[in-house]
Parts: C-alpha cells; sequence; structure tokens
C-alpha cells in the first residue's frame, strides 16, 4: 500500500464510510467495515439506544419485554462493485510548477484512487480499477479483500501515462462491465480532443450505476500565475503556441471558467455528482471533504 | 563618427572583465528568455481561446527586449568602467584663441594679421582667451581694432584658462594662441596641455621675469653603476615630462673628477664607497641624497616587498645589503625579516635616502614598476615647495601617466566622465524595457 498511501492521509479519513448513493436509496446498506452492521436483512445483534439513533430503528417488542430500548442491527456482505476509472492520458502529467516533488494530476490520481479503494475494500465492498490511455487499457475485475486490493496496487504502478483518452467504441467490451449496479468513480482532468468523455460518461451513466467524477485541477491552471513570454505546449499531441502571459491571463480565466460550467452542465445532465480537486492542496483535506460530504447522502 | 570614438576612453578598463565574465551567463539567460519559456499544459485549447498575439508580433517584442536588456547591460558595463571623453565638443576647424594682453599691447597692424592669417584658413574661428571662451568678433577688431576686455592679466590664468578649454573642447585642427611674453613667466615649469599649441610671442617688454627655480638633479655613479644610472635618468625623464617640467640633471661618473654644483637639489649617488661625511657637511642648502647600497656586501633574498605609499603594489626583491639603522633614522621599508632596505636620516643641510639594494632589474624591479617615479618624487621632493609649483594648472595628476618613454603624443586627453548621461540613458532603456514587457498587446483579431 505503501507507495501510494499517504499515512496521513488515511489516519484523517479510514474511518470516513465511502457511501454510495445507491446505498442510500435502498439497493445497498452497508456502512462499516467488512461485515457492516446497520439497516439490513439479517439480524446481527441488538445493542443499546444511543442518542440520534433514529426511532425506527429501535426494537418496540424488546421494549414491551425489557423495559429497554434496544436497537436492532443487520449484518450483511456488500455487493456493491466500486469502479475506479483513471483517466492514464498524458494530459494528466500537468502539474504545477516552482515547488519541488509537486504531483503531477496522475500521480495526485493514483494516492486519491489507492486510498479511495482502501476504504471500499475496508467496508468490503468490490473494488476495480480500469485504466485508459490511447488503445492500451488496465482492467481489473471487481472484487473484496485484502489481497485483490494489493493486486490493485500492483497493477497501478505498472501503469504509465501517455497518448489521450480513448475512443469509448474501442472500450466497449470495459464499458459493459461498468455498466452494472455500482459506484464508479472517474478520476480526470475532464480535458477531451472531441467528446470521448461525455460518451463514456453517458455509457457508463446508464443503468443503476452512480458515478462520480473527481475533476483535478493545478493551482496554475485556476490561477495563471505566468509573466512574459510563454511557450504553452499540449501534453498530448505537442502543439506549441506562443502567447504574452499578461495579454492572456484575462482570457485563459475565461476560457477555464467556461470550461468549468460547461462541464458542471454536462455532468448534471447525466446525474453526475462532480468533485473539483486542486491537486497542489494537501490530499487528506480533500478526501475528508469529499467523505463528509458524501455521508449526507444518507440523511 | 570615428573621430567621436577616438575620443572616448575608460577609466577602470578592468571593470570590463568582470561585467564579461557577469555578461556570459546573463545572455545566455536572455537569448533563451527571448524563445519564451516552456510550460507544458493539458489542454492547448484553453490557451487558443485566450486572447493572443501574433507569434511574430511576440517574437518582434522579445528581440527589442532582448535589445533593450542588452543595451541595459552594456551602458551598465560602461557605467561602471568609467566612460569618459576627451571632451564634450570637438572643433575640426582651426581655432585662433587671443590674450588680452596681446590684445593690449598689439597694434592694428598686427591685429589685421592675425584677422588676414584668420580668413585664410577656411572655417577658422577666433575666440578671446578669457573666461567664457567669447569669440572675438572680429568686425569690431577690424574697425577699431580694439575689443571690450576683461582684465586677465596675470599669465598663470591664462594657463589655466587654456588648460581648461583645451579640456573641454577636443581640438582636432591646429591651435594658435597670440599671447604676449607675459606668458613665459612660467619658464620650464609650463604644465603639459591636453594638446599641441603653436604659440606666437610678441612683445617682449612686457615679460616680468618670474623665476620659480628649477630642480637640478646630479646622479654620480661609479663605473659598474653605468646601466642603473641610465635606468635612474630615464625615471627623472618621465619625472620632467609630466610633473617636474623644470626638472635638469646630468650623470657623472664618479671617475671624473666633477665638483657638485652649488644649486644641486637631488644627488643620487649609485656605487660601493661609502658617503663621506665630511662632504655631506660641506652642503649648505637643503638636498636629498639618494644612494644605494654603500659597502658591497650583499645576500640574495626572493621575496616581494610592498611598495612604501602605495600598499596594493609589490616589487620583486632579489639582492640586497643587511644595514642596521641608527635610533635617528626612519625606516621607511624592510625585507620579510625587517631588514630595513629604504630608510631615511638628516645630516646638516642634507636629508640621506638609503636603499639598501640597487637600482637594477637583476638586483629588484623596483625601478621598472610605474609606480616608480611618483616614489622617487614623494621621496626626493620638499612637499612645501613643490605644492607651490602649479597653483593655477587644473592637470588632473591622475590622468598622468608614470611610464618610461613616453612620447608626447601619448599624454592622455583630460576626460569627461559620460557616467551621468549614461545612467539618464540606462533609466530611459530599463523603463521602456518594463513597460514593454509589462504592457498589455493588441488582440488578435
Amino acid at each position: 500500500m505503501e507507495r501510494f498511501i499517504d499515512p496521513r492521509t488515511l489516519a484523517r479519513v479510514k474511518d470516513l464510510p465511502l457511501i454510495a448513493k445507491t446505498v442510500a436509496d435502498g439497493f445497498l446498506h452497508g456502512l462499516q467495515q467488512s461485515h457492516q452492521r446497520g439497516i439490513g436483512i439479517e439480524f446481527s445483534q441488538y445493542r443499546a439506544y444511543e442518542p440520534g439513533d433514529p426511532l425506527s430503528r429501535i426494537d418496540w417488542k424488546l421494549f414491551a419485554r425489557s423495559d429497554r430500548y434496544f436497537v436492532r442491527e443487520a449484518e450483511r456482505e456488500s455487493e456493491i462493485a466500486m469502479w475506479f476509472v483513471l483517466d492514464a492520458s498524458a494530459s494528466m502529467n500537468q502539474a504545477s510548477e516552482g515547488k519541488p516533488g509537486t504531483w503531477s494530476k496522475f500521480e495526485y490520481a493514483r494516492h486519491l484512487l489507492a486510498t479511495l479503494s482502501y476504504i471500499g475494500q475496508l467496508q468490503g465492498d468490490h473494488v476495480g480499477m480500469l485504466s485508459l490511455s490511447g488503445d492500451q487499457h488496465h482492467l481489473l475485475p471487481p472484487a473484496s479483500g485484502e489481497r485483490h486490493w494489493h493486486r490493485l496496487l500492483r497493477q497501478l504502478s505498472t501503469i504509465r501515462s501517455g497518448d489521450s483518452f480513448p475512443d469509448p467504441v474501442l472500450i466497449k467490451s470495459a464499458i459493459q462491465r461498468l455498466q452494472k449496479t455500482g459506484l464508479i468513480f472517474i478520476i480526470s482532468d475532464f480535458y477531451q480532443k472531441s467528446n470521448e468523455l461525455d460518451e463514456f460518461i453517458t455509457q457508463v451513466s446508464a443503468g443503476r450505476t452512480e458515478v462520480v467524477a473527481m475533476h483535478l485541477q493545478t493551482t496554475d491552471e485556476l490561477r495563471f500565475p505566468y509573466k512574459g513570454a510563454i511557450r504553452f505546449e499540449d501534453l498530448e499531441s505537442g502543439e506549441q503556441v506562443l502567447v504574452s502571459a499578461a495579454a492572456a491571463r484575462e482570457t485563459w480565466m475565461e476560457a477555464l471558467a467556461a470550461h468549468q460550467q460547461e462541464l458542471e452542465r454536462q455532468l448534471q445532465r447525466q446525474q453526475v455528482s462532480l468533485y473539483n480537486i486542486n491537486i497542489d492542496q494537501p490530499m487528506d483535506q480533500a478526501l475528508y471533504d469529499f467523505l463528509t460530504s458524501r455521508q449526507k447522502i444518507r440523511h | 563618427m570615428p573621430g567621436m570614438l577616438s575620443g572616448l576612453s575608460v577609466v577602470t578598463p578592468a571593470a570590463w572583465w568582470a561585467l564579461l565574465a557577469l555578461g556570459i551567463p546573463l545572455l545566455i539567460h536572455l537569448f533563451s528568455r527571448s524563445r519564451g519559456r516552456l510550460v507544458r499544459i493539458g489542454h492547448i485549447d484553453l490557451i487558443r481561446q485566450a486572447r493572443r498575439l501574433q507569434v511574430t508580433e511576440v517574437k518582434l517584442t522579445r528581440w527589442l527586449l532582448l535589445l533593450l536588456r542588452f543595451g541595459i547591460f552594456t551602458l551598465a558595463a560602461l557605467i561602471l568602467g568609467g566612460l569618459a571623453t576627451a571632451g564634450l565638443n570637438s572643433s575640426d576647424a582651426p581655432t585662433i584663441y587671443l590674450t588680452s594682453n596681446w590684445l593690449k599691447t598689439s597694434d592694428s597692424e598686427a591685429i589685421n594679421t592675425v584677422l588676414s592669417d584668420a580668413e585664410q584658413t577656411q572655417g577658422s574661428r577666433v575666440f578671446l582667451l578669457q573666461p567664457g571662451f567669447p569669440q572675438a568678433d572680429l568686425e569690431l577688431l577690424k574697425t577699431s581694432g580694439k575689443q571690450p576686455l576683461a582684465d586677465v592679466e596675470d599669465s598663470g590664468k591664462i594657463w589655466s584658462l587654456l588648460s581648461e578649454r583645451l579640456s573641454l573642447v577636443h581640438h582636432n585642427g591646429k591651435v594658435t594662441v597670440y599671447a604676449t611674453d607675459h606668458i613665459l613667466q612660467f619658464g620650464s615649469h609650463k604644465p603639459a596641455l591636453p594638446h599641441d599649441v603653436d604659440w606666437r610671442i610678441s612683445h617682449p617688454q612686457h615679460a616680468p621675469v618670474v623665476d620659480h627655480g628649477s630642480i637640478r638633479a646630479v646622479i654620480v655613479f661609479e663605473p659598474d653603476r653605468a646601466a642603473d644610472a641610465a635606468l635612474l635618468s630615464a625615471v627623472l625623464s618621465t619625472l620632467k615630462e609630466h610633473r617636474l617640467p623644470g626638472l635638469l640633471w646630468e650623470s657623472v661618473a664618479a671617475n671624473r673628477s666633477v665638483e657638485l654644483p652649488g644649486n644641486t637639489d637631488w644627488l643620487i649617488r649609485l656605487g660601493n664607497e661609502v658617503l663621506d661625511p665630511a662632504k655631506i657637511a660641506e652642503i649648505k642648502r637643503p638636498t636629498v641624497i639618494l644612494t644605494d647600497t654603500g659597502d658591497g656586501v650583499s645576500e640574495s633574498a626572493s621575496q616581494f616587498v610592498s611598495f612604501p605609499f602605495y600598499p596594493f603594489t609589490t616589487f620583486r626583491l632579489e639582492r640586497f645589503a643587511r644595514h642596521k639603522v641608527d635610533e635617528d633614522e626612519r625606516v621607511l621599508l624592510s625585507t620579510e625579516d625587517d631588514s630595513p632596505l629604504l630608510h631615511e636620516s638628516h645630516f646638516g643641510y642634507a636629508r640621506i635616502v638609503r636603499f639598501n639594494s640597487r637600482f637594477n632589474p637583476q638586483w629588484n624591479s623596483l625601478a621598472l614598476q610605474p609606480e616608480f617615479p611618483e616614489l622617487l618624487l614623494q621621496l626626493m621632493s620638499d612637499p612645501g615647495r613643490e605644492s607651490q609649483r602649479f597653483p593655477d594648472a587644473r592637470i588632473d595628476p591622475a590622468n598622468l601617466q608614470t611610464r618610461h618613454a613616453i612620447s608626447k603624443g601619448d599624454i592622455p586627453l583630460p576626460r569627461r566622465s559620460l557616467q551621468w548621461l549614461l545612467t539618464i540613458l540606462l533609466v530611459f532603456l530599463w523603463i521602456t524595457e518594463r513597460w514593454l514587457s509589462e504592457r498589455k498587446p493588441r488582440e488578435k483579431y
């Protein structure tokens, strides 16, 4: 785990449940650990009532017998499949300048994926991974257990970024596997040549899947801190454009805002949750915010 | 243009080397910057949508900025190097200067001769050698033969005025000065002027004879010291050329029976024979005696010794003789092991400066150092007397060269620093550079 897990990040977020919206909707019910206790079908145990527990979970029959409040807990194996789709295109190599050791989007994505999948496997969910770049894609079918998670990490370490996001037509079989009920995380910068990412999301969000888009951005993208003449080079195509930073800044910000709005609009239409993450901010904070926001879905 | 540039010089050429070392990485940086810094991004479309310059315009701006920055760097180098010019003005035409004394004492015939000389030479101009250097009113001179004059009679002032004028205006043409022999009061003490002057002297009856007195030196050498004497003679020649125009000297072989002139100021004695105190006692006027090692017993040494008065200059010492100094003697220079090398004492009217080595390159390099003429002057001269020598001459000693065998053409012209002008230019270039690099360029339509 080791390489892709930051202990500080893990310490902060490992106890937070990774809740799928589908769980809240009643399809899945697991919340904690591999053997989750909560509202379920198969009885597990009683426990004493604690303030905050919904009144509906109190076993009134037992109350009648014992004159005490007990809450009924269930135990079941999770059946949810958590898919992590990693955009491994060359554009993910973008990183902020200036600070040595700064992660690129791709590096950040790998750490994020490792941490989320760790939480998933702790919950007993099945975790799988699909990495996409050009005509190469790595697919690890979902499974549960720590051994499987280690397999995911090994595969994750072999993935190299390059090329561009593939045409969904070329990865039709992989998409079909994602279309089963589950939770899909797409970790990407959401830059696309035409509309390959839109099509991909459209296809995978069909059916009973919940799709979460994790949009990675750098501080340099958001603030455009450049000065003087800058020769921008596209990481995927290699195309270069020479601009004056002072002249380009204003409209860069406008273009970026337009791009962001368009992305939000598209994802909203496909009922995809969007989380913007600045990769130059600490990952533990970003994950904490993300997981606590997900927790609200339950209530 | 070449004429203009020929007048330029730098005061501290050594600054160029430091700036060259600084300039190489700077130029590499500037050249690389002119191509634009490379930034890799994920999506070039965002840049395409952004307001952007035409590439050619960016390149043009970059090149302009590069030139401006290179200009700033060059100006900084010139400022630090101390770029100076021989004068802010230059005159290619022949120039005639008239002293007020000459005008007052000249008749119409003499004045008309000058005017006809001026008219014969195309473009020649006539000025009065007075403060402000007014141009002579030729019509007035023709009609009345006179022109209103400021009262500038003192020849010393005339000399300093001429020196100032020749410093300010770089004359490419011939300079002729019409003066009375008033000017001759300087005698052989005329300080060097920054330009050759064709003197037209008249009216000897107006020349008051003022004798500031010449320094007379005698070099007495033993036969084996002829080379040393020749070297010192060259040094005295340099001094005469640049610092003591009135210096007179003669070299005398010690085997010749020569009476020491009674008005000798400096006696330079080179030989093994020890100075005879009885002969020194016969000296009845202030005299400085410079003598080298006297007993011929010397030892080898290999060391560098710092100059007296010039702490950052050293000379190589190969041989010297050890001498003990008396308590009343002042040691000016010592070897590494504190053996006195140069010391002075007083005996009667004489001030005796003893050098415990020889003025010979095989013994040491002292006499070959460029600073040696100045050192010799300090050792030998009477400061009180020298300070009165040229009270009005505005010759900057820094411009005097202390080299051997210097020709008159090598006398440097007084320089006017261009540093202020260059600094203003540098600030202007810097503001332009800032404006150009930060300006908001036009949109691409």
